[in-house]
């Protein structure tokens, strides 16, 4: 039990803190809100021993208390795995052990391997913090002190991680103190809400809500929340002279379906007409989307979609986004080439060249749309789905299609496709290998690392420059993108000028002729063309071609085979670093993801082009 | 995971454009010594054969050590007290404000005032030049460390503290890697200083090291053997800064790599 007997404090700028007396028992939930310098930091600052009051008493009885701060605090010159070891370090645990235990968690957290072996600056705000919030949970605390853990962090993510946290919380039935000046937020997490008024600080209000966590919906945070700033003293502790609070962004939980379907039972009167059984789906945006339990037909707004499918679960396929192309005409069998071509869409897919036949879907009975993100998981995505979601009365579900978290999204597509099983297996290889190539990758010196342009048709001026997520590959493999210039939004391909490029003069070029539609002709034109043939790679024969068999390995689409990808490019690029046999590894993973048993010649023929001239 | 073999080839395609630069500098000197002859400037082949001659005897090692000994120990013993007594200062403001004038003064002495003194007080002993060492080097360190210590980040030791870290893990783990961020550089400063003010001593206050080689050298107006001495001097300090402090950077702050691992 944690308690605060008429406490005051004072920084010595006027009192902070006027007698206050609050307790909180184990497994409770309890939300500090107000406007700020209402003292509610001091008072869990205190809780965690940071400061003392200058009068009262704060008496914890809690075995262990893990704090979780307004801003990460990770230590910069860690590693985020050690940085969620941390607390276990203090604690004196073996090294062996804390590892274990701060990889499990991070696990849950969403955290990716990839992400566990960077330095915590190379990590997204949103991926700090849950580093934070595992370092917290890591020490097994029975007392969470969370000081507004998420205000800063964007709509979409915040709303992930609240849910993620009031989850962890309840799975483990810890108490927690939330520091908030998010009236709403705290309607949404936490069992009992004590408002503070400032100057000096001091209890003016308090309410329990009872209602169970997972039945609070948007309605309700709303009518609470209301209710709550109808009462004066409140509304005078926000400082909100009678103006309406800003409603929170509001996320439909029930699809139109459900309303038609109502509908259509009136028209016919009577007559039972059986609903289908539906699941409450989670996506990554933390959208909640009511979808079927059993789903038969998934359409994907790009290609990318189509391959992730095609790895799962093939005879769900609703239809494809384009005709096929070579590689899989090469490949796939005629089922799969069969399949209608509905067209594509996307936040801004294609450059905006939306072919999505709505018609088509519509007749074709698809239970369920998903969109793999080609851009940060941002409002634009999600206002996107939104969109398409109420135009089509189909589900719409928003994945990140970062490739460091296509094994997190293996297994959550898998599960929701229902094939849970599949999904965690080819979830486990993909991190599997990504986390052996980012270990590997990381101990290479700095001085030894290549840098790599990545060419697109027609003029081989087109790129994908540094961080942006048709080129990540680069990165991933331990290459330095050459190009850095803002990423175009849409389907990418920035435009950069030649200039540039001589002065980039990189060590690889990576060629993607047409999409990949007609492989070698910008090889051939690079080989002669006096200002491509005037560049290092191109003299030193370091020009590849990725190989492509059902989808490219490198990009266009940016499939699942991009772990393909990176195995080549670590391969081509520090051969002396990664011992591949690219046959044996290109066999398994058709093996395990496409079910194809690929011949020794076949796979050599697939690499073939791509072999040629092998740097160094 | 085998080590990989380095492809030395591209690594010295690297270096071409400092090697030009040597080889314009050598090639001036020749012009030189052609133009005033070998008196005033002997030619470099002259400086080489004079070092090789001196490597020969045994001379030019045997000097090179003692002045190293002297300039690396005199760089040592400034470090540890200067980044000792820096850290204290740093984490406790009262002792940074005692010591800061004292260090200011400390500072404003010129080396060569130092040696004077030095001479006066330890005669023409090697303890000279390690005094002198000292006290030039130990102001340095204790600026860079006492601003280390006093900019260290409250909410990482609030974070740490909120844990109940022991207080050697707090300073191994969360002040230390901070303060070296500061002290490195510091440290790099210090020891170039340490060679130069170590040689300077050995030539007006001692009879061995490369200074008082050099000394001798003035007498005997031999230019050739007092260039090959500048050029034994060269060799050392490069040695240490690009083998030893570049290295143990490198190792020590993986961190600063901006892409290390992403």
């Amino acid at each position: 039990m944690l308690t605060w007997e008429n406490v005051s404090h004072d920084y010595g700028a006027g009192p902070v803190l006027a007698d206050v007396r609050l307790r909180v028992s184990p497994g409770e939930v309890l939300a500090l809100t107000g406007r700020s310098g209402c003292g509610k930091t001091s008072l869990l600052n205190m809780a965690a021993g940071l400061i003392a009051p200058l009068a009262g008493r704060v008496s914890n009885t809690f075995l262990h208390t893990a704090c979780v701060f307004q801003d990460p605090r990770l230590l910069p010159w860690r590693r985020t795995v050690d940085n969620i070891a941390f607390g276990l370090k203090a604690m004196g645990l073996p090294r062996k052990e804390r590892m274990a235990r701060a990889n499990r968690l991070a696990e849950r957290m969403g955290l990716t391997p990839g992400d566990l072996t960077k330095y915590p600056h190379a990590l997204s705000g949103g991926m700090r913090q849950r580093a934070s919030l595992a370092r917290a949970l890591a020490v097994k605390p029975d007392l969470l002190l969370l000081d507004e853990p998420f205000s800063a962090l964007d709509v979409g993510l915040r709303r992930e991680l609240q849910d993620l946290v009031r989850s962890l919380i309840n799975e483990r039935g810890l108490a927690a103190i939330f520091v908030t000046h998010d009236l709403a937020e705290a309607v949404r997490l936490s069992d009992r809400i004590v408002i503070l008024a400032p100057s000096p600080g001091r209890l003016v209000h308090e309410q329990r809500i009872a209602e169970p966590f997972t039945d609070r919906d948007e309605n309700f945070v709303r009518r609470i929340t209301d209710g709550l700033l109808a009462a004066p003293t409140v509304r005078t502790a926000f400082g909100r002279t009678g103006h309406v609070p800003p409603a929170p962004s509001s996320i439909r939980t029930t699809p139109p379906r459900m309303q038609i379907a109502r509908k259509e039972i009136n028209k016919v009167e009577f007559k039972p007409v059986s609903l289908p059984e539906t699941t409450l789906a989670t996506d990554m945006a933390g959208r909640k989307v009511l979808v079927k339990a059993q789903i038969d037909k998934v359409f994907g707004y790009n290609p990318m979609v189509t391959s992730l499918l095609f790895s799962l679960a093939p005879d769900k396929i609703a239809g494809l986004g384009m005709p096929p192309m070579p590689p899989e005409r090469m490949l796939a069998d005629p089922e799969y080439l069969s399949l209608p071509v509905l067209g594509v869409m996307g936040g801004d897919f294609g450059g905006g060249k939306t072919t999505f036949d709505k018609d088509a879907i519509g007749q074709h009975g698809v239970d369920l749309i998903l969109s793999l993100t080609l851009f940060a998981l941002d409002e634009v995505e999600v206002g996107a789905a939104e969109r398409l979601q109420q135009e089509l009365d189909i589900p719409v579900l928003v994945y990140d299609g970062d490739l460091d978290r296509t094994g997190e999204v293996l297994r959550r597509v898998g599960a929701l496709v229902g094939v849970p099983d599949r999904g965690n297996v080819l979830g486990d290889y993909f991190d599997e290998k990504f986390r052996h190539i980012t270990k590997t990758v990381a101990g290479i010196p700095q001085d030894e690392r290549r840098t790599v342009y990545y060419a697109q048709s027609p003029t081989g001026l087109l790129t994908e420059p540094r961080r942006s997520r048709h080129g990540q590959i680069i990165e991933y493999a331990g290459g330095v993108n050459a190009a850095e210039v803002f990423e175009q939004r849409g389907c990418g391909r920035t435009p950069v000028c030649a200039a540039d490029l001589a002065r980039w003069d990189p060590d690889v070029v990576v060629m993607l002729s047409d999409e990949g539609k007609s492989p070698q002709r910008l090889y051939n034109r690079l080989r002669t063309d006096p200002f491509w043939s005037r560049l290092k790679a191109t003299r030193d024969n370091a020009v590849f071609e990725p190989p492509a068999g059902m989808y490219n390995w490198f990009d266009r689409p940016p499939s699942v085979n991009r772990l393909m990808g990176l195995i080549w490019l670590t391969n081509l690029l520090y051969p002396e670093w990664f011992g591949w046999d690219m046959i044996r590894e290109t066999r398994e993973f058709y093996k395990l993801f496409y079910r194809m048993d690929l011949g020794r010649k076949q796979v050599e023929t697939m690499l073939g082009p791509s072999m040629r001239g092998l740097a160094n | 995971m085998a080590r990989p073999a380095r492809t030395a080839w591209p690594r010295l395609w690297g270096f071409r454009y400092p090697a030009l630069g040597i080889a314009l500098f050598l090639g001036l000197w020749w012009m030189g010594s052609h133009c005033y002859g070998p008196f005033i400037l002997p030619s470099p082949l002259e400086a080489g054969r004079a070092l090789w001659r001196l490597i020969l005897d045994g001379e030019a090692g045997r000097a090179a050590l003692v002045t190293a000994v002297r300039a690396l120990g005199g760089f040592a013993i400034a470090a540890l007290l200067g980044s000792g007594m820096g850290i204290l200062a740093g984490l406790r403001p009262p002792l940074a404000q005692t010591l800061k004038p004292v260090t200011a003064m400390l500072l404003g002495i010129p080396p060569i005032a130092w040696i004077v003194l030095a001479i006066l007080w330890f005669g023409t002993a090697g303890l000279t030049p390690v005094f002198t060492v000292i006290v030039t080097a130990l102001p340095i360190v204790f600026a860079v460390a006492v601003e280390g210590a006093r900019t260290r980040d409250q909410g990482l030791e609030d974070m740490a503290r909120s844990f109940g870290t022991p207080p050697w893990m707090l300073f191994l783990d969360v002040r230390l890697p901070h303060l070296l961020s500061y002290l490195f550089p510091g440290w790099v400063t210090a020891l170039a200083l340490s060679w130069k003010v170590a040689v300077m001593a050995e030539l007006l206050a001692s009879t061995d090291g490369i200074g008082a080689s050099m000394a001798l050298a003035r007498i005997n107006l031999d230019t050739a053997d007092a260039l090959a001495w500048v050029i034994v001097l060269l060799v050392m300090l490069l040695t240490v800064e690009l083998l030893v402090l570049e290295p143990l950077q490198r190792r020590m702050e993986p961190w600063r790599d901006g892409t290390a691992s992403s």
